[in-house]
């Protein structure tokens, strides 16, 4: 091995994939480095495989989420252990709302908006009936501390789901036929009602006595019926 | 640019680098979550910025010159505790069907986690990202000069691990 080996053979252990004509000269010429870029490719055929380590399930739906909401979207492990639905909430974001554009989540980032998302992720949700009783509606609602009354009529779902990272009550109600969703976010103190909506969903902001709830629904001329059944079906516990 | 067509880009510019950016993360910050936070940060921080950026074609050096801009700031405040990289996956491979390639692979990576970073870094940039080393030396902020010192001891260290060697007698025989 002469100094030409020594130069050409740090050269290709700087850059494997130096092609410069001084190289593949000496490289034609010469057995030992011959077999020394050989085995060096070797290596380097198993180099690039080893340095891509697996990417988590939905990491780009998750950063274009985070995206449209204007803050890093929490992954699936930080996330209550029960609610593994981030990545496939957000593909369903992708695929649903913002490839046919019909969600829109605008500059704001107030939580009826992440209220609006979140039905996006579970859209399949809206046509579950489970007819749930009042008692089952109300052992979700009791660590919420509001109780739900007769008032409110069928019951489709409810359970809790994140929203701003904390559990809320969400409930689907069922409006002759139609599905209607409520939730219930406890921290959110507003006087204002708060009107809302994108090109497939209508929605209110109202606060309550003490949080606020959130109401969405596909109809838009049955929002202020929906409100106040809403409003007069639920009371603050003691 | 309208909003709609940033959006188009934006998406099509995360679909193209995120993977190889959470990658390079994940083997900078030993953690799959930070490696995420980051790739996460460094998106937000582009999107914000896109109008700004003046060349195109520089948008894969501009992110990863991010990401370990964001890397660095998680320094600035507190060291973080970095446990070595035990939650990855080794027996994953899905562009390794063959199962003695695959033992090498594996083989390959125990070996990288021996790696320092200040070599392990530019390895990786030049092998995912695929960059000279003018450019990572432009990324990293040190000299081409440098860069190519790292990139070879990296490799030379790495295959005398492999080999079971000293690697100072292997660096000697070249």
């Amino acid at each position: 091995m002469d100094t030409e080996c020594i130069q050409v053979r740090r050269e290709l252990m700087t850059d494997p994939k130096n092609r410069a004509p001084e190289v593949l000269q000496h490289i034609a010429s010469c057995s030992s480095c011959s077999d020394y870029v050989q085995n060096l490719g070797h290596f380097e055929n198993k180099l690039d495989p080893a340095l891509r380590l697996d990417v988590p399930e939905g990491l780009e739906s998750r950063i274009i989420l985070a995206q449209r909401m204007g803050k890093k979207a929490t992954t699936p492990e930080k996330r209550f252990s029960d609610f593994r639905w981030m990545s496939m909430a957000a593909a369903i974001v992708l695929a649903v709302g913002l490839s046919i554009g019909i969600f829109k989540l605008g500059e704001s980032h107030g939580v009826e908006q992440e209220v609006l998302a979140h039905i996006y992720y579970e859209l399949d949700l809206l046509h579950t009936d489970n007819n749930l009783s009042l008692t089952s509606l109300n052992s979700i609602l009791h660590q919420h501390g509001i109780q739900a009354l007769e008032t409110i009529g069928h019951i489709r779902h409810a359970a809790n789901c994140p929203i701003d990272n904390k559990p809320v009550p969400h409930l689907i109600l069922d409006d002759g036929g139609h599905a209607i969703t409520v939730m219930y976010i406890p921290w959110e103190h507003t006087a204002k009602r708060t009107l809302f909506n994108d090109k497939r969903f209508n929605g209110v902001l109202v606060g309550a006595e003490k949080g606020s709830f959130v109401i969405v629904s596909e109809d838009e001329h049955s929002l202020n019926e929906l409100e106040e059944r809403v409003m007069s079906s639920f009371e603050t516990r003691i | 640019m309208s909003t709609d067509s940033k959006s188009s880009q934006f998406e099509a510019i995360v679909n193209a680098y995120s993977k190889d950016l959470y990658r390079y993360g994940l083997w900078l910050t030993k953690d799959s979550q930070v490696a995420e936070d980051l790739t996460q940060e460094t998106f937000l921080r582009a999107w914000k910025s896109m109008d700004s950026l003046k060349d195109p074609s520089a948008v894969k050096s501009w992110l990863f010159t991010i990401y370990r801009r964001e890397n660095a700031r998680r320094f600035e405040k507190i060291r973080p505790d970095t446990t070595p990289i035990d939650d990855i996956n080794i027996d994953k491979f899905a562009q390794v069907e063959d199962s003695f390639a695959k033992t090498e692979v594996i083989a390959v990576r125990e070996s990288l986690k021996e790696l320092p970073e200040e070599y392990l870094e530019p390895l990786i940039l030049q092998v995912l990202g695929g960059y000279t080393c003018e450019e990572i030396g432009e990324i990293m902020g040190i000299k081409p000069g440098a860069v190519m010192t790292r990139v070879f001891r990296a490799r030379k260290k790495l295959r005398a691990i492999l080999d079971g060697d000293d690697e100072q007698s292997e660096i000697a025989e070249i």
